[in-house]
């Protein structure tokens, strides 16, 4: 019989799973115009070069935490670079974790508004989705892996979802295969930010798993591929049914697609709600996942006992700002500012440290 | 001890109470049940259609146009006629054994078709919703005013519309189409998308990649398209041949035979029925059946010339004989004869519906895209003479034809 009791710890697996879950949020709805009218039929290209780049990214965040194995973040970095510097970099990544909070909080009910509850004020959304969010963070992380265990089967029921657009596919669509637009391809990587949302959480979560047999960055590594095939085949689909130059006239080519495909008779209709819903899992765990690294992240490095402690701090933060961008230039802005933050965090901070970790126990290793 | 446990079972309590009081709060104020429309509370649009309003105007009296089908606009202009044919949702009754009509339709002119809509109100008692859109008729008068895109362009955007929702093209008023009121008892729009459905049987309705979404991209791709003609005569609709558009402008009509060569072309037929002459009796038919095919239209390079290919191979039934001597069906040698005859007949259609698209301007199989694919490199250098190019491409075609069935009974 199964073992359903609750455990304080996670397997390397479940690290594998948790981390793959809040990948897939409904951020990337928004973020697929610019990145295809960037690399525009070869934006399965773009997508598959993008995975190798953000698993490098976690890849490193693994390495850098397996060199302090039952401290978080805040824990080690003084010890790096001091403690003004420390606290610096910290604040950058309570930022990046922040934005993708937002970002999940601002896509969702844009979403939810306009195809769901057809133009209820985004500011009541954003208090429902945040007072689901808040009750989730605030159990223990053994109620929270639970939960995210449960709804990570949402993944694939919205993967199947999205398969129908299948029906539309017209592989005339995908031609040049030649890439000829090199620049292009590479704009549409950095979009990719979207795409993969909330791992810098590994910096946090990394004490919580059990080191056993399996490395963290095979388990996670799975996860990296497999949501990269999903969003390889999901650019390939997206782009053969609808053609590129559609996608960048649109606002959400994902449900436009999905509102292309009619299944014959009318046992079911308006396919594109229930990927809205399938959506909805996915995104939550994301902003669970963000919001309880904050807040434990935050418990261990001031030395808090409890991290719910935390959790109403940043509240007023995330809904105003929520609210705020609901404006097209003001969301522009702020995407801009999320792309830059988290290529910033995990292309220059996080090998900087890995640097210096690296030199520093070269000089421990000749002393 | 015990009491200070109390007090904190109790506080426990509270927040938990409190906790739920502010969860139903929230779920009381921010669902959507505050704005709730019921289906009875909806009128249903099942068809949009758009007439010059200068040539409506003729058929009408001017009194009831400028009464109740109008509004003051400070800006725009009153060059299209929207007529919308709404679903009564309530049961009707039937008077003496005549059944009542199960749609409406109002009318409104003017430009733009958004504050056309809004206006409409004016005559409705329940909100318009346009997600069962069934079908959008335009006249030919309507587009050749301004061009497809501003009639259109209110249907990309607002996000009821549905991609797979069928457009026509009539030649005469659009909104005799909405007010037309089937003999089978369906709703209007129902009916006419059901005329469509009908295409994968019918090789005369190109109903394959000419509904509204098909339209859209083919608009942001710069490519050329075609959509279905509406005929309505004496009160009766009748769909076939296709009216053919180069970027927003109605181009031509392409008739029943080169709609087949256009489906053959670009390979959406699902089936077809091929009538040729019989090659022992010219003055008699066979009918050939197909029910499977293969088509490949591909660009070619040699030097400095260009040329397509097309392979088609189909596979079918002998539908009909109208020969009055019997054949021996089991003589292979006359089977295929037939198989001949059929793929002669095919590749000229091809041939003859490839000639009329160039000698038109207009590019329905998408050869532009086909050669971009193809030859990225060559494309290049052509790209900005293709207008010039295009209508001396040849077409080659290879037509290999089999005969599986002889029917039922011979």
């Amino acid at each position: 019989m199964a073992n359903l009791e609750a455990k304080g710890k996670m397997s390397a697996w479940q690290l594998g799973i948790v981390i793959t879950s809040g990948l897939l949020t409904a951020r990337l709805l928004t973020a697929t115009s610019p990145f295809v009218s960037c690399a525009q039929q070869l934006a399965w290209l773009s997508s598959a070069l993008a995975g190798v780049l953000f698993y490098l990214a976690a890849y490193l965040m693994i390495r850098l935490g397996q060199q302090f194995p039952e401290e978080t973040i805040g824990e080690y970095i003084p010890s790096l670079v001091g403690r003004k510097f420390g606290a610096i970099i910290f604040l950058v990544f309570i930022i990046v974790l922040l934005v993708n909070i937002i970002n999940c909080a601002a896509a969702l009910t844009t979403l939810v508004s306009i195809f769901l509850l057809d133009r209820t004020p985004q500011e009541f959304l954003v208090i429902v989705l945040l007072v689901a969010v808040v009750y989730g963070t605030v159990q223990d992380w053994r109620t929270i892996l639970r939960v995210i265990q449960i709804l990570f089967f949402g993944l694939p029921m919205l993967y199947i979802f999205y398969s129908l657009i299948w029906l539309n596919f017209d592989p005339l669509n995908l031609l040049p295969l030649w890439p000829d637009n090199f620049i292009g391809i590479l704009q549409g990587v950095a979009y990719h930010t979207n795409y993969y949302t909330g791992y810098e959480s590994l910096l946090v979560l990394l004490p919580l798993a059990n080191r056993g047999k399996v490395s963290f960055t095979r388990t996670v590594g799975w996860g990296f591929l497999v949501i990269t095939l999903i969003y390889v085949f999901g650019a390939i689909v997206l782009v053969g049914s609808i053609t590129a130059k559609t996608i960048a006239s649109v606002e959400q080519p994902v449900i436009y697609g999905m509102k292309s495909v009619e299944l014959p008779g009318t046992f079911i209709e308006r396919l594109e709600n229930y990927m809205i819903m399938f959506f909805i899992p996915g995104t939550y765990i994301s902003m669970v996942l963000s919001y309880f690294a904050i807040a434990e992240g935050c418990r261990k490095s001031l030395k808090y006992k409890d991290h719910r402690t935390f959790i109403p701090v940043f509240l007023p933060l995330i809904f105003w700002v929520s609210v705020f961008i609901y404006d097209p230039q003001r969301y522009h802005v702020f995407q801009n500012f999320s792309m830059f933050i988290a290529f910033f965090f995990s292309f220059v901070i996080i090998p900087l440290l890995l640097f210096l970790v690296w030199r520093k126990k070269g000089r421990d290793q000749q002393c | 001890m015990l009491s200070r446990i109390n007090k904190g079972n109790v506080t426990a309590r509270v927040w938990r109470i409190a906790a739920a009081a502010i969860g139903i709060c929230a779920c009381l104020l921010t669902t959507g049940c505050w704005d709730a429309k019921e289906m009875q509370d909806r009128n249903f649009i099942l068809v949009a259609a758009i007439d010059d309003a200068d040539i409506v105007k003729k058929s009408e009296s001017e009194k009831q146009i400028a009464q109740t089908q109008t509004f003051v606009q400070k800006q725009g202009t009153k060059e299209y006629m929207l007529s919308l044919q709404v679903l009564k949702l309530a049961k009707t009754e039937s008077k003496g054994g005549v059944q009542a009509e199960k749609t409406f339709v109002i009318s409104n002119t003017g430009k733009p078709m958004f504050e056309m809509v809004r206006d409409m109100l004016g005559q409705s008692s329940k909100s318009l919703y346009f997600e069962q859109l069934d079908a959008i008729v335009i006249s030919e008068a309507a587009v050749k005013k301004n061009g497809l895109r501003p009639i259109i362009d209110f249907f990309r955007r607002d996000p009821e519309m549905r991609s797979r929702t069928k457009i026509f093209i009539t030649p005469g008023e659009a909104k005799a189409i909405a007010k037309y009121s089937p003999p089978t008892g369906e709703p209007g729009g129902v009916y006419l998308n059901g005329l469509v459905r009908n295409h994968k049987k019918n090789i005369h309705v190109g109903g394959a990649r000419t509904d509204f979404g098909y339209i859209i991209q083919a608009m942001d791709n710069d490519a050329d398209y075609a959509i279905l003609r509406l005929d309505y005569v004496d009160n009766v609709p009748k769909l076939g041949g296709l009216a053919l558009f180069k970027h927003d402008i109605l181009m031509g009509y392409a008739d029943e035979y080169l709609t087949r060569g256009v489906k053959f072309t670009y390979g959406t037929e699902k089936s077809a029925v091929i009538a040729i002459k019989c090659p022992e009796h010219p003055e008699q038919e066979i009918v050939y059946e197909l029910f499977q095919h293969d088509t490949k239209l591909i660009p070619h390079i040699e030097g400095d010339a260009i040329y397509f290919t097309l392979d088609i191979t189909m596979q079918g039934n002998i539908g009909e004989i109208d020969c009055t001597v019997k054949h021996d069906m089991h003589d292979f040698s006359f089977l295929h004869s037939i198989e001949q005859a059929v793929a002669q007949e095919v590749s000229q259609n091809a041939q003859d519906t490839w000639k009329f698209q160039q000698q038109l301007g207009v590019d329905i199989p998408n050869t532009k895209a086909r050669f971009k694919g193809r030859h990225p490199f060559e494309w290049k250098k052509i790209k900005d003479r293709w207008e010039e190019i295009y209508p001396t491409i040849p077409l080659i075609t290879s037509v290999n034809v089999n005969i599986r069935g002889i029917g039922e009974h011979d």
